[in-house]
């Protein structure tokens, strides 16, 4: 097989198609959200919309989640005067429901026994009347305040004819624990294919790959809503760049050696009907050939 | 100070690179303050099939090979708890220093501590999470499982004899011919010669170290009582 038929069948494994129970999963998700939001403002309009990797195309099996846009409009004082009490008074009231993990702008769910929802809700309320542009609350940063535009966001990825090669980044990125967050790890792609987007989808990639190994530190990336406001440098430090330039070398070289199955692993076809988990770990666990314990220090 | 064993011996660290390649290309070795760390990935295979994936970051001691990596689950998959076998800095608690030692004769080599020990935890956290026991069972935390281990070697977990025994073996005081430490009165050599084989290979500061730690917890005094 070539290599560009295996990243093809990558790719392809990881889909998620609408009917999948993951994407039923979030949706029922999200439309709790949104019944508690509404019933506790109920004089409000407020504005949902699926933001990230769903609504851009770009989502993979393996590492996806749902940004739950909760927008307010810009005379509306319900949810609170300022962006931070929208967002602390929204946190407050999933709380209820919820458990809460505050991110730099977002607010994590998960169940109250702990498994995480892959929902994160992102409050805000619309800079004017025309509902387009939006001020975020910021956690960190110089910044409190974020002018943004999902709506852009998502157009920019959605629309860079090469969410194929982005999935093969982000599918990348998870592989190899890479501390980088989507949308940056999105606009790096795009930047480099915006040079030269021709070829195979594993010309694409490897592209992509090449430019991060060999010029990493000459990739500058702006937000396609706020190119002069938002400041994405928090999004790619020297670490950052560090690792994607190291990773990427690693791989390349790896699959010069060994071929793309060598990293990112043989193509499993589903299995009908699948073994339980619980005995593949079993079987696993049989066949240890030097037991070892785990131990503890004194707690 | 000396220069970390990475740059007195560079054939080394090519030779981690070297390993990750062919056997782990999801782990990279990234050099950051004169330490070596890896990041990245880990499958565990079985039968030529992948059957979990971990975020790992693992920490190359300064004396690599000759001594255990520090290793973390960085996903937050596994809580940092002692109950889930982690030190307070998340680290995982891959087993006692003299048993991983014995297990992997002193040699810990990146390939051999990711195969054995940290292979062996993260199948057994993957079972536990479904609510199943470890399969090759847990120690007791601290000295309570050192002495479980002893027992295993020697068939007493007796804290006293068991501390002074490993003192003795580090300072190089026993021999084939000394009474073994079960209580039996018979010559190791006829009684429990393979713990005594077992330990006769293990560094000495690995044997004080278990007798400092079981004495540190046990109070000689009041145990005599």
């Amino acid at each position: 097989m070539s290599g560009n038929q295996y990243l093809k069948d990558l790719l392809k494994s990881q889909k998620l198609d609408e009917t999948s129970n993951e994407w039923k999963e979030l949706d029922d998700e999200a439309k709790k959200i949104e019944r508690i939001i509404r019933e506790a403002y109920p004089r409000s309009f407020v504005m949902f919309t699926h933001g990230g990797s769903r609504a851009k195309g770009t989502i993979i099996k393996e590492d996806y989640d749902l940004d739950e846009v909760t927008y307010f409009q810009n005379d509306d004082t319900a949810p609170g005067e300022t962006l931070e009490e929208i967002y602390e008074n929204i946190a407050k009231l999933l709380t209820k429901h919820y458990n809460i993990r505050r991110k730099r702008s977002a607010l994590r769910l998960s169940m109250k026994d702990g498994r995480d929802l892959k929902v994160d809700v992102v409050p805000g309320r619309y800079v004017d009347k025309t509902n387009t542009d939006v001020f975020i609350h910021q956690n960190e940063g110089d910044k409190e305040r974020l002018k943004t535009n999902i709506v852009k966001h998502i157009q920019h990825v959605r629309d860079s004819h090469c969410t194929d090669v982005i999935m093969l980044t982000k599918l990348w990125r998870t592989r190899n624990g890479i501390e980088i967050k989507t949308f940056p790890l999105e606009l790096l792609a795009i930047v480099v294919l915006d040079e030269d987007n021709s070829g195979t989808l594993e010309d694409r990639f490897v592209r992509v790959l090449t430019a991060f190994a060999n010029e990493i530190d000459g990739l500058q990336i702006e937000d396609p809503a706020n190119p002069t406001g938002n400041d994405l440098s928090h999004s790619l430090t020297d670490k950052i760049r560090n690792s994607l330039s190291k990773v990427a070398a690693d791989t390349l070289a790896a699959v010069e050696e060994h071929g793309w199955e060598h990293v990112f692993g043989k193509i499993e076809k589903e299995q009908a009907p699948p073994i339980p988990r619980v005995n593949i770990l079993r079987s696993a666990a049989a066949g240890i050939a030097v037991p070892t314990k785990p131990w503890g220090p004194k707690p | 100070m000396n220069a970390p064993w990475f740059e007195q011996q560079p054939q080394a660290l090519r030779e981690v690179e070297a390993t990750l390649k062919a056997w782990y290309p999801t782990l990279h070795v990234f050099i950051e303050e004169k330490k070596c760390r890896i990041r990245g990935t880990y499958a565990v295979i079985d039968g030529g099939r992948e059957i979990d994936r971990y975020k790992l970051e693992i920490a190359l001691p300064d004396d690599y090979p000759r001594s255990l990596p520090r290793v973390w689950e960085t996903a937050g998959r596994i809580k940092r708890d002692p109950d889930r076998h982690t030190f307070k800095d998340g680290a995982l608690c891959l087993g006692t220093p003299l048993s991983l030692w014995i297990d992997l004769r002193g040699d810990f080599r990146i390939e051999r501590v990711l195969e054995i020990p940290v292979r062996n935890f993260l199948i057994g956290n993957g079972l536990v999470e479904l609510g199943e026991p470890w399969p090759h069972k847990e120690r007791s935390h601290g000295a309570r499982g050192l002495l479980e281990h002893f027992r295993e070697l020697f068939g007493t977990g007796q804290p006293v004899m068991a501390a002074t025994f490993l003192q003795a073996m580090a300072e190089d005081k026993v021999t084939k011919h000394s009474r073994c430490p079960c209580g039996s009165g018979r010559k190791l050599l006829k009684c429990h010669r393979d713990g005594f084989d077992a330990l006769r290979r293990v560094p000495s500061y690995v044997l004080d170290e278990t007798a400092q730690l079981i004495l540190a917890e046990f109070d000689p005094r009041r145990l005599v009582a």
